[in-house]
């Protein structure tokens, strides 16, 4: 080769050939971090696609989606038993929907939530919980009533949690939860602890109702159980999101509790 | 069927799929990401690519489209960070002979993306420019000409970078 001052020792293809060789050969890729993502993103897939093709629906105009056709859910749907812990479907689903950082919402830490004064009047209790009249606003609460214990929390990743504790079995049970259409929500699905619930999403003019109903006959037994409302989009304000459940509890007696997601003192 | 001979893909590739991220992107943590992530887009149109012809030269678009895209996100934060001197941070291989190394990577930082994936496709990777052409969806003549430019722009900085270690030995035999 000729020195440095040689133009043409630079441009020739062996020089160049060899430089990027040598970065190459410095570093060796992680092969296992490499399969372990694509084994991520490959489970991100699979959950993410009946949901994508779900809020497709919705936004065509299809009012009601039943949205059972998550396979885990389906079976553990449709599932016979009235074991409250089934123990394989509902795994699958959490973990098929955890990696997905599409299905992931961010929520902020502290959620500011905005007080929204009540212009409606309660005046006839609401027959069901998807009335027009909407229960749980930050001032109208009804966290607890009978043997019926409940809570609402917004987890960091686009999930809305309630947990309800009975203390005493539960013979019915209609969760609704209430999940404002704010700028770029989208429903990505629910989660629930509850073996005997199904659980259903519908959209409304201004709200992903998403719905937990003990299955007819089944009874809840007395615990803690966490039903998920999971949404994304990114940051968005939860200050309008309420959840309201009426019950009966094994004693014929009749609970209507509601609430919202906003840090309690 | 398709794990199987998708995974017979992956052994094949990865290694170079990274390597190709690596030199595009300047990063080391994040080219095995950027490799994954084109390998999973392999994956999910497996039946087409395979069928259509080439999955390695698919797999290279798409790692050369990740990795300009990773490149325009970061961009901005990236130099804030390098401006406090946390840039740069996890590189696994810092080998004590790593001044050549850096000035390569440097060098191929400095060059316009679409030069500088011309140049590394076709030096690094020892790839035809109607290969080259294919991955990246433009023409051979663009091939051509993104190519010389590149490599001259590259040997200069090149140069640039060496000269000040180079001063020393006025007569620098090579």
């Amino acid at each position: 080769m000729s020195s440095f001052h040689d133009d043409g020792a630079f441009l020739d293809g062996d020089h160049l050939r060899d430089e990027m060789r040598q970065v190459l050969d410095s570093r060796r890729p992680d092969r296992t971090a490499m399969l372990n993502r694509i084994a991520a993103n490959r489970a991100a897939e699979t959950a993410a696609k009946p949901w994508s093709r779900a809020v497709r629906l919705a936004g065509s105009g299809l009012a009601v989606l039943t949205v059972l056709g998550l396979g885990g859910v389906a079976k553990w749907a449709m599932a016979d038993s009235h074991d409250p812990t089934p123990a394989a479907p509902l795994p699958a689903v959490t973990t098929s929907a955890a990696p997905s950082p599409s299905l992931v919402a961010t929520a902020p830490a502290t959620r500011p939530v905005t007080s929204r004064p009540r212009t409606e009047e309660p005046t006839t209790q609401a027959p069901t919980p998807s009335a027009s009249l909407v229960r749980g606003h930050p001032g109208d609460t009804q966290a607890e009533k009978g043997t019926l214990w409940s809570d609402g929390s917004i987890e960091d990743s686009g999930n809305s949690v309630v947990t309800l504790r009975p203390g005493a079995d539960l013979t019915e049970l209609d969760l609704t939860v209430r999940v404002t259409l704010t700028p770029g929500v989208t429903s990505v699905g629910f989660e629930s602890t509850a073996g005997t619930v199904t659980a259903t999403v519908t959209k409304q003019a201004d709200a992903y109702l998403y719905r937990f109903t003990l299955k007819a006959g089944a009874t809840l037994t007395a615990g803690e159980y966490k039903f998920t409302a999971k949404w994304g989009g990114g940051e968005r304000n939860a200050g309008d999101d309420t959840y309201e459940a009426y019950a009966m509890s094994v004693e014929r007696k009749r609970i209507h509790i509601y609430g919202n997601f906003a840090a309690k003192d | 069927m398709r794990d199987q001979a998708f995974h017979a893909f992956f052994e094949r590739h990865h290694a170079e799929l990274s390597g190709l991220a690596y030199l595009l992107s300047g990063d080391s943590s994040v080219a095995d990401d950027l490799a994954a992530d084109a390998l999973t887009e392999v994956w999910k149109h497996w039946e087409r690519v395979s069928a259509a012809g080439d999955p390695a030269a698919y797999a290279r678009g798409i790692v050369a489209n990740l990795t300009r895209n990773w490149i325009r996100r970061q961009g901005r934060a990236r130099r804030g960070l390098q401006l406090l001197g946390l840039g740069g941070g996890g590189e696994r291989d810092r080998s004590p002979d790593v001044p050549a190394v850096l000035d390569v990577r440097t060098a191929l930082k400095r060059l316009p993306y679409r030069r500088r994936t011309c140049v590394v496709l076709r030096y690094a990777f020892d790839l035809s420019e109607k290969e080259v052409a294919e991955i990246l969806g433009i023409s051979v003549g663009a091939v051509k000409s993104q190519t010389s430019r590149g490599a001259k722009q590259l040997a200069d900085l090149l140069q640039d970078l060496r000269l000040p270690d180079q001063l020393d030995g006025w007569e620098v035999a090579r």
